[in-house]
């Protein structure tokens, strides 16, 4: 076959037939496909313990909606697997360092996990303003990886009045009767900003 | 252990490999993402017996989701934890999963400028390479992927924001083109598009492939090349235990000719091992990044930005100074790598998740860094922030800012780890006065490019015009790494555009070699 001779755009051999029916899903969490995921990594216990106490530190505290810590450390367990070995054996050796952070930060005999919530918040705070690289890196890392674990919680999105299950929902409802010939209706439309010079005008 | 469900036949699983651990077939093709999926299809429907091994494992459409929770191991390299080191540190994800990034990304599909083709075309020698030769690709693909404009009502708020904001301040706002098929802008395209609208590769090459009769190992990640008299003859990978993730039993792919399609980090990571591309020592330089800035707009008003398309348009009024402005939407669970602060405050700005809306400032590489193989698996990706570019950064930011500003926004979070909060344009400016150092900047990207640059010199690319390693024949490069320079646009279309090129030369070679050998 040459380059001339394969098909010209226009006259392409037909698409391949579209996902079917059994495939669509309904954006669920926890996704019914048997992935097997891993086993959350082995870690001693004394440093999930310290992993504990540095969600308790980094995520908000009441109001904001309160989820255990032990759901948060066990979800970034059976994240660690998938990391390059040396990346989950870094993490467990930053546990150990933002646990001694007291020590070598404030020169206090204590540990990260024997400091009352608020105070351990504010040397984290403190460690992610670090004007040293690596200390100011490590800081931030355990930040967005607990945060992002947080705020993907059921009852965080509740309170953010985040539904997007039920919305995801709606659009898959939508899009497969637009696929079995249906027209899309006014209301399908996503409906604009309140935009405030908009508002004013109207007044 | 069962197959899993919803798995499609042709697709192999570490169950499988548990009984046959050898395969052969004319092409091998190692991974599934835009170039390699493009390249493998071409190759199929040419009336080769083609064989993909990816990595990742083949996620059905029905299991994408919203939540990071389960998303991220089952589609992202490493879980998202991807970085390249420099001064600043730039985090980076890609794809790990049949369809590769292509199943992850955004979908927006642009052609380079003609100015970039042209030099292309000028560096290679070859006028094929400019803009007017590579048209028929670029039509050819972008006809299979469905590359077209959003219907009307995928459109959402936040897309609204950037389209009326460049509209008062009189820029140019160009809509984007996506490899869609009518989206309902659900706005999970980074976790997979759960109603099938996204055309990537998993939806659109691979079943092609697919049905023109190639199969697809899943679950095996290549650690070698098979080299024999100087030729190569296949690869060599560990399929892993699922539910530890460490190495297990080796597999062997062989065929007459290997696509390596790893990706811009990984590529060059498999072929450092070999001592190839010797003459011009290119492979794993050129690592071009098209880095970006978050900026988030806070507005007096609701938005709720998760309704709509990830990114509806581009403000393309600065591309000529490399500058492409766009939103960008993400849940809150991404949102929180991002956030400036924890404890209170990080909950005291959430509170405001439906006012927000985030956009992006990418930027054109006026610089390169390079891919080192490091070791434990390691590959060390390394690039250093220009002056220049930092100061394009900054004026990213500022045009973002401005434009949120001019749409009714009462703050922005700028990215910068020693100043977020601005009020007003004049705080923006006071903070960006203050930033003199580039390891301050907080960047991320998606776009990497250019490790195994192609050209017409041995001495100065990785690869021929054919796409085959200079000093290794029967191997050939077809994804992200192959561009010889920067394209400042999002690249799936030209990876995919410069995979069928490599592809159909390939076909007809081989069915050369098919002739030659008959007669
Ligand atoms: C979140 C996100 C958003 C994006 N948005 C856009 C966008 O809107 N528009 C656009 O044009 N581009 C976008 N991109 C970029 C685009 O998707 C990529 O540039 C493109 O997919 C890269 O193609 P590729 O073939 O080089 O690599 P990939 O698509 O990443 O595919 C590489 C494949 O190889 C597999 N692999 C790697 N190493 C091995 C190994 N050793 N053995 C076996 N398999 C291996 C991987 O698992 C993967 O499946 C986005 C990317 C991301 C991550
Ligand atoms: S916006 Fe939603 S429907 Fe459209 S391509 Fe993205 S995930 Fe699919």
């Amino acid at each position: 076959m040459t380059t001339e001779a394969a098909s010209r755009p226009g006259t392409d051999p037909p698409r391949p037939p579209r996902v079917p029916p059994s495939f669509w899903g309904d954006a669920r969490r926890v996704p019914v496909d048997r992935f097997p995921e891993a086993a959350p990594f082995p870690m001693p216990a004394s440093v999930h313990a310290a992993l504990e106490a540095i969600i308790r530190a980094v995520t908000p505290p009441p109001p904001a909606p309160q989820v255990p810590p032990d759901r948060i450390a066990m979800i970034l367990r059976r994240f660690m697997p998938y990391f390059l070995r040396p990346m989950a054996y870094g993490f467990c050796a930053g546990v150990v360092m933002l646990d001694a952070a007291p020590v070598w930060r404030t020169g206090r005999l204590k540990r990260l996990q024997d400091l009352p919530r608020g105070e351990a918040s504010e040397l984290l705070e403190l460690l992610a303003h670090s004007s040293f690289g690596p200390v100011q890196q490590l800081a931030l890392m355990f930040r967005g990886a607990i945060l992002s674990m947080y705020f993907d919680q059921p009852e965080v999105h509740a309170a953010l009045e985040f539904n997007p299950e039920a919305w995801m929902r709606s659009r898959i409802r939508l899009r497969r009767r637009l696929l079995d010939g249906g027209k899309p209706r006014k209301s399908d439309h996503i409906p604009e900003p309140q935009w405030p010079d908009a508002q004013a005008s109207a007044r | 252990m069962n197959r899993p469900m919803l798995i499609p036949d042709g697709v192999l699983t570490h169950v499988d490999y548990t009984c046959k651990r050898r395969y052969t077939a004319d092409v091998v093709v190692v991974g599934t993402g835009a170039g390699g999926a493009a390249a493998g299809a071409e190759l199929a429907e040419a009336g080769h017996d083609v064989l993909f091994v990816e990595e990742g494992s083949y996620i059905p459409q029905s299991s994408f989701n919203p939540h990071l929770e389960h998303s991220m191991p089952r589609l992202y390299r490493d879980t998202g934890t991807t970085m390249i080191f420099g001064n600043p540190t730039i985090p980076y994800v890609e794809g790990r999963a049949v369809g590769g990034s292509t199943t992850i990304n955004g979908g927006m599909c642009w052609r380079p400028p003609t100015r970039v083709m042209d030099d292309w075309a000028r560096e290679t020698g070859d006028t094929s390479l400019g803009a007017e030769g590579m048209d028929w690709y670029f039509s050819r693909v972008e006809e299979r992927i469905n590359a077209k404009p959003q219907p009307s009502y995928s459109i959402g708020p936040d897309n609204r924001v950037m389209s009326r904001g460049a509209r008062k301040l009189g820029w140019e706002y160009r809509e984007n083109h996506r490899n869609q098929d009518q989206c309902v802008g659900t706005n999970n395209c980074g976790f997979g598009c759960p109603t099938g609208a996204k055309q990537s590769t998993l939806l659109s090459y691979m079943p092609r492939a697919m049905g023109a009769g190639a199969q697809c190992l899943t679950e095996i990640r290549v650690e070698r090349l098979l080299i024999e008299g100087g030729r190569c003859v296949g690869v060599a990978g560990r399929t892993y235990d699922p539910r530890t993730r460490r190495p297990s039993h080796e597999v062997e792919v062989r065929g007459r000719a290997v696509v390596i399609a790893c990706g811009a980090i990984q590529t060059p990571y498999l072929l450092l091992r070999h001592r190839v591309a010797r003459r011009s020592r290119q492979l794993g330089k050129n690592l071009l990044l098209h880095p970006n800035v978050k900026i988030t707009g806070l507005f007096p008003f609701d938005i709720g930005g998760w309704a709509g398309v990830s990114q509806g348009g581009q403000v393309r009024e600065f591309h000529e100074e490399g500058i492409v402005l766009a939103e960008n939407f993400i849940p809150p669970g991404a949102m929180g790598t991002h956030l400036p602060h924890h404890g209170s405050r990080a909950w005291e700005l959430m509170t405001r998740y439906k006012q927000m809306v985030v956009g992006g400032a990418l930027v054109e590489d006026s610089t390169s860094g390079r891919v080192l193989r490091g070791p434990f698996g390691m590959p060390l990706p390394w690039y250093q922030v220009t002056k220049g570019d930092h100061a394009r950064f900054k004026k990213g930011a500022r045009l973002l800012s401005e434009l949120f500003f001019s749409v009714g926004a009462d703050a922005v979070l700028l990215p910068f780890s020693n100043a977020h909060l601005a009020r007003s344009m004049a705080e923006v400016d006071r903070i960006l006065l203050g930033q003199t150092r580039r390891k301050w900047l907080e960047l991320f990207t998606v776009h990497l490019m250019g490790t195994a640059r192609m050209g017409a010199r041995e001495d100065r690319s990785v690869i021929d015009l054919d796409g085959c390693i200079w000093d290794l024949p029967g191997c050939y490069v077809a994804d992200a790494s192959v561009f010889p320079t920067a394209i400042g646009v999002n690249p799936q279309v030209t990876i995919m555009a410069m995979a069928t090129r490599i592809g159909l030369r390939l076909a007809e070679t081989l069915q050369g070699e098919h002739r030659a050998a008959v007669a």
